[in-house]
C-alpha cells in the first residue's frame, strides 16, 4: 500500500499492465506521469523517453507498438490537442495504446494549474473524421491504477487507442493506493497472428503481426485494404474500412461500458456525473436523500463509447436529471439525446471543484 | 586486352520515357524511339550496345528500374 | 529480362506512381542497389515515411515493413521503432517539406539525440504532391504556385542545418551523383548513429515546368552544372559559389548511440534492484 497522487497511480497502474514504453512532454498537471514512469520503466526495462512535443510523443508511441511496446503517454489539454491528428492515425491504422489526459482548464493555456473536465468531447471528436474512441474517467486514487489496467486491456481488445480522462483535482489529490498481486491481475495480452495475413480486415477485430517479423507488414493512416495497402479511390474500400473501425466498438458497447449507480430503483431524480464532480455530487445526494428527496446517482466510468442504454432506461423513471460537471455542459448535452426529461447542468468551471453545498442548492432550487 | 561487350535491356512495363538515360549516356548507346508502346511511351532502343562501356550510369539513374545492363558472358550464368 | 533489384519491391505495384523523369525512383533505385552491396535482408529494414511524393519511395514499392505515418512525423515514429527494435535497420525516406517544414523539429531533435536511424531527405525544392508550392528548400526569389512573384524567403541549408544539430553523418549529394550517392547511403546505413543525407532530386511536374525545366533530364543537367564538391570549396570565391549546391560529406564523426545510452541506463538500474 502507498499514499500516492492520482498521477503516480496512473504510472503504476500502467506498470502493472505491462506498459514498457512511455513517451511524453512535460505539462501541467500531467508531469508527475511522465516523471514515475522514467523512474519505474528501466527497473522492468522498458524505455521513457521525452520527446521534442506531445506530437512526436503520440507518433513515437505508435511507431514503439508497432514495433512490440506496450506503450503509453500522458498529457493535459494543450498537449491532448497536439495529439490529436496522431491519435485519429492510432485509429485509423488500429493501433492499441494508451493516453492519460490529465484534464486542466482550457481552452488554451487557460488555468494550467488547475482541474477542469473541459475535454470530454474532445476525447471523442478531437481528431477528424469518422471513428470511435474509449475513454474512461476514474474518480479515485484506487480507480486510476484499475482504469490504467483495464485501459491497456480494452486497446488490445479492440485495437483502438484508449483515453483515460483523470484531472486535475484526481491526478494530484493523495489517497491510499492498494497494489493487486500481480499474479491474480487480468492482463490481455496483445493477439498476434501466427502467419502472414490480413492485418486491417477479415474479421472485425483483426489480429496483428508486429514489424520484424519478415511480413512487410505495411501500415498506413491512407484508406487501404484488408491487406495495409493504400487505396484511397475506392468508395467501398473506405466504407467497409471506416464502418468496421467504428462498429467495432460500438457493437461492443455493452461490454466495453461501465457505470455504477445507486438509489436509482425508488428515484425520481437522477444525478449523472464522472471523474472529479462526481465526488461532491455524491456528497450532495447523501444530504438530499437523508431530507426525504428520492433522488439517484449514476456514475459513468467510461465516458465513450457512451452509456446511452442504461441512461435511457433510468432516464424513463426520473422527472430531473442533474448533471454536475467541471465544463458548461459537455455530457449533459449527451444525456439530453436519449432521455425525454429534463436535464439540468451543474456546470462549475474556473478551476475550484463544486461544493457539496454548491451542487445541493443548485439541485433544490431546480426540483 | 579483350574488349567486355555488354547487352541492355529496358524493361517494357516500367519504362516511362523519360529519356535520361538517352541524354546522359556518354556513348550514345540509345536512340529516342520513334513507336509508341502499349502504355503510351516512347520506349528508347539500346540501338548502339556494341558501344557500351558497362559504365552502369543507365542502370543507375533509371527512374523506374527499367534498364538493365548486363556483361554478355554472364548471361548464360545469370538468365 | 527484368532488373534483379525488383525482388525488393512489391513488384505488383509497378510500374511507380511517380511521373515519368521524377527523381524519387533514381533514389529508390540507389536505394536498392546500396542494400543489395550491403547484403542486407529487406526483412530486417524497418521503413518509415511521411507525406509527399518521396514518402512513396519505399511505401508502397520497398517490399519490406513498413509505417508510413502522418505529414512530417516519420521520424518521431521511427524512433519508437527504432527503441523497441533496436536490432533492425529503420530507415526514413521523405521529403523537403516533410523532414525540414512540418517536421523540422523532429529532424533536428533526432540529430541531437543520436537515435540510430538513417534519414533520406529528398530535396525537390517544393511540395510537389500539393502542386509545387514553396518550401523551406525554395531557393530565394523562385516562382512556385504560392509564390508567383518569386519566393522572398531564403531556403535551410538542411544537410549542414543536421550536422549542426548533432549527427554524426551528413551528406548532400543529388540524383545526378549516382555514384556518389549510392556510396553514401551504403556509408548511412552502416553508420551506428542518426545518419542523414540530403538529396537533391528533380520534381518536372511541380518545379520544372514553373522555371523553365521542363523534363527530369534539364533539371539533372543543371545538378551537374550547379553542383561544388565541399572539398573544392576553397577554389571558388563566395560570389562564385552564389546558387551553387555544395555537394559531399558535411560531417562523419562518433557519439554515443541514444538507444543504446537507453539501454546501458535500463542495464545499471535492473542490476541495482
Amino acid at each position: 500500500m502507498k499514499f500516492v497522487q492520482g498521477d503516480e497511480a496512473a504510472a503504476y497502474g500502467a506498470i502493472f499492465a505491462g506498459c514498457n514504453f512511455f513517451a511524453g512532454y512535460p505539462i501541467t498537471p500531467a508531469s508527475e506521469v511522465a516523471e514515475l514512469m522514467s523512474l519505474e520503466l528501466p527497473k522492468v526495462d522498458g524505455y521513457y523517453i521525452q520527446m521534442e512535443d506531445e506530437i512526436a510523443s503520440m507518433g513515437a508511441v505508435i511507431g514503439s507498438v508497432w514495433a512490440g511496446g506496450k506503450s503509453m503517454t500522458a498529457t493535459s489539454g494543450p498537449g491532448f490537442s497536439l495529439m490529436q491528428e496522431n491519435i485519429g492515425y492510432a485509429c485509423m491504422t488500429e493501433t492499441p495504446c494508451v493516453v492519460v489526459n490529465v484534464q486542466r482548464s482550457g481552452p488554451s493555456t487557460g488555468q494550467a494549474t488547475k482541474g477542469a473536465q473541459g475535454d470530454v468531447m474532445q476525447a471523442r471528436w478531437g481528431t477528424h473524421g469518422d471513428h470511435e474512441m474509449i475513454a474512461l474517467a476514474p474518480n479515485s486514487i484506487q480507480e486510476t491504477f484499475d482504469t490504467l489496467i483495464e485501459a491497456f486491456n480494452l486497446s488490445e481488445i479492440y485495437r483502438n487507442p484508449v483515453m483515460v480522462m483523470t484531472d486535475g483535482e484526481i491526478g494530484h489529490i493523495r489517497e491510499k493506493l492498494v497494489f493487486p498481486d500481480p499474479e491474480e491481475l487480468e492482463i490481455i495480452p496483445r493477439r498476434l497472428a501466427e502467419e502472414k495475413i490480413d492485418i486491417f480486415g477479415g474479421e472485425r477485430i483483426p489480429p496483428m503481426i508486429e514489424f520484424g517479423m519478415g511480413s512487410q507488414v505495411h501500415v498506413t493512416g491512407s484508406t487501404h485494404k484488408s491487406n495495409g495497402m493504400r487505396d484511397v479511390s475506392t468508395q467501398s474500400v473506405h466504407d467497409e474500412l471506416v464502418r468496421r473501425i467504428y462498429e467495432k466498438i460500438d457493437s461492443n458497447r455493452e461490454n466495453i461500458v461501465r457505470y455504477k449507480t445507486e438509489f436509482i430503483d425508488d428515484a425520481e431524480y437522477l444525478i449523472v456525473s464522472y471523474g472529479a464532480s462526481s465526488r461532491p455530487a455524491y456528497g450532495a445526494l447523501e444530504n438530499l436523500r437523508k431530507s426525504g428527496l428520492k433522488i439517484g446517482f449514476l456514475r459513468l466510468i467510461t465516458l465513450w463509447p457512451f452509456a446511452d442504454r442504461i441512461i435511457s432506461e433510468t432516464g424513463k423513471n426520473m422527472k430531473k436529471i442533474f448533471v454536475p460537471e467541471m465544463n458548461l455542459g459537455q455530457i449533459s448535452r449527451e444525456i439530453e439525446r436519449f432521455v425525454t426529461c429534463k436535464v439540468i447542468p451543474v456546470s462549475k468551471i474556473g478551476g475550484i471543484p463544486h461544493t457539496i453545498s454548491e451542487i445541493e442548492t443548485k439541485i433544490r432550487s431546480n426540483l | 586486352m579483350a574488349k567486355k561487350d555488354y547487352q541492355i535491356y529496358i524493361d517494357q512495363r516500367l519504362c516511362k520515357g523519360c529519356d535520361i538515360c538517352v541524354e546522359l549516356c556518354g556513348k550514345s548507346v540509345f536512340t529516342v524511339s520513334d513507336k509508341i508502346n502499349q502504355k503510351g511511351y516512347y520506349v528508347p532502343v539500346p540501338v548502339n550496345a556494341s558501344d557500351c562501356s558497362g559504365c552502369m550510369i543507365c542502370e543507375l539513374i533509371c527512374p523506374e528500374m527499367a534498364v538493365v545492363v548486363v556483361e554478355t558472358e554472364t548471361i548464360g550464368e545469370t538468365a | 529480362m527484368q532488373h534483379h533489384l525488383l525482388k525488393y519491391l512489391r513488384t505488383e505495384l509497378l510500374p511507380t506512381a511517380f511521373c515519368t523523369g521524377c527523381g524519387c525512383g533514381t533514389v529508390l533505385n540507389l536505394f536498392c542497389h546500396a542494400i543489395d552491396e550491403l547484403k542486407l535482408d529487406p526483412d530486417d529494414i524497418i521503413s518509415v515515411t511521411g507525406i509527399g511524393c518521396s514518402s512513396w519511395i519505399p511505401s508502397p514499392y520497398f517490399a519490406g515493413d513498413t509505417l508510413h505515418t502522418t505529414h512530417g512525423r516519420s521520424i518521431a515514429f521511427a524512433t519508437g521503432v527504432k527503441v523497441m527494435k533496436p536490432e533492425k535497420k529503420v530507415v526514413v525516406i521523405a521529403g523537403d517539406g516533410d523532414l525540414s517544414g512540418i517536421g523540422g523539429n523532429h529532424l533536428i531533435h533526432a540529430a541531437r539525440r543520436n537515435i540510430d536511424i538513417t534519414v533520406l531527405l529528398v530535396n525537390n525544392y517544393v511540395y510537389g504532391m500539393t502542386g509545387g508550392q514553396v518550401s523551406p528548400a525554395t531557393p530565394y526569389e523562385t516562382s512556385t504556385t504560392t509564390t508567383p512573384y518569386g519566393n522572398p524567403e531564403h531556403p535551410f541549408e538542411i544537410a549542414e542545418l543536421v550536422a549542426a544539430a548533432g549527427s554524426v553523418y551528413s551528406a548532400r549529394w543529388t540524383t545526378y551523383h549516382i555514384f556518389h550517392l549510392k556510396k553514401a547511403i551504403k556509408e548511412a546505413m552502416n553508420k551506428k548513429g542518426f545518419a542523414f543525407i540530403e538529396i537533391f532530386s528533380q520534381c518536372p511536374t511541380s518545379y520544372g515546368r514553373r522555371v523553365g525545366l521542363r523534363e527530369g533530364i534539364d533539371i539533372l543537367k543543371e545538378f551537374k552544372k550547379n553542383s561544388v564538391n565541399i572539398k573544392n570549396l576553397k577554389k571558388f570565391t563566395e560570389e562564385e559559389l552564389e546558387n551553387k549546391i555544395v555537394v559531399g560529406k558535411m560531417i562523419e564523426r562518433s557519439r554515443p548511440e541514444f538507444v543504446e545510452s537507453l539501454q546501458d541506463v535500463n542495464k545499471k538500474v535492473m542490476e541495482e534492484t
